[in-house]
């Protein structure tokens, strides 16, 4: 569709760099036991996930994934785990470590081969009007105002429940962390 | 050439390693991080998705259908973050009141 630089090795040598970065740090989420480190590996993945979203033309998410999940999410766990003291003695997995195994792996095979038999109605098939063409590039190379737009009409209703909703997490949350 | 089928499979490969640490880790704190693990790698999926099939009915006057995706996952950040805020106060209330953020020592709902 855009051709040229998806095309190209670059966009595939670059896309494997990043998976493979965001796959090896996710395996230290998991299996680190210093948590402080954890969280520093949760970064990590956060940051490739962003550059993800950046070769998926999503540039607008990929600045959010940044700010939200990098900035806030990361420093706010940062926090629970330097007020809880018992964090820093390590955490050992449990019993359950073969079965969620055999879960994980089973869920991946499965999600593999169903992809691969999916016919997928791609974007670069379709047969599409030249003016279709231009929006389409369009729409992918200033995706903001098509986003905002989107949220204050289509999904004005989802866009206020999740205003509520965070407005009932911050009372929440200071409801529970808040002394006798 | 990377296509689809790459980032639904990484996507995957990141649910599955998200699903080991929720269900095995002990500490809460980390059992959020694999949480955390697990939203982002569906966000993966569904910006994928969005960037790479045809809405039905994409025509010239609505190819903004296709960021719908891009909305989703923004809405699954939201969700995500108040999620984390409230789990940590929750896990900050185990602490204080057990003495212990371990997920099987959370027990006083248990009859």
């Amino acid at each position: 569709m855009t051709g040229g630089i998806e095309e190209s090795g670059v966009f595939t040598a670059i896309w494997w760099v990043i998976a493979t970065l965001t796959v090896v740090a996710a395996l230290l989420v998991v299996f680190l036991q210093d948590l402080v480190k954890a969280a520093m590996a949760l970064i990590g993945t956060f940051l490739g996930i962003a550059g993800l979203f950046v070769m998926l033309n999503a540039e607008f998410l990929a600045v959010v994934q940044v700010l939200v999940y990098a900035g806030a999410v990361s420093i706010l766990l940062i926090f629970g785990i330097m007020m809880i003291r018992d964090t820093q003695r390590g955490s050992p997995a449990n019993s359950l470590r073969i079965p969620a195994f055999a879960l994980g792996a089973a869920f991946v095979g499965i999600i593999a081969f169903v992809v691969m038999d999916t016919q997928w109605n791609l974007l670069s098939d379709a047969v599409l009007t030249p003016a279709a063409q231009v929006g389409i590039e369009e729409v992918f190379s200033d995706s903001p105002p098509v986003i905002g737009g989107l949220l204050l009409r289509e999904f004005v209703l989802p866009l206020e429940a999740a205003a509520l909703l965070l407005t009932a997490t911050l009372v929440g949350a200071i409801a529970l962390v808040k002394g006798e | 050439m990377v296509g689809l089928e790459h980032f639904l499979i990484l996507s995957a490969v990141l649910f599955a390693i998200g699903l080991y640490g929720s269900l095995t880790r002990r500490n809460a704190i980390a059992v959020l991080m694999s949480i955390e693990l697990l939203f982002n790698a569906v966000n993966v999926a569904v910006v994928g998705i969005a960037r790479y099939t045809t809405p039905f009915g994409l025509t010239a006057d609505n190819v903004d259908l296709l960021l719908t995706g891009q909305v989703f996952a923004l809405f699954v950040v939201t969700v995500a973050a108040a999620e984390v805020a409230l789990g940590l106060a929750i896990v900050i209330t185990m602490y204080r009141t057990q003495g212990s953020v371990e997920v099987s020592e959370a027990n006083i709902m248990h009859h």
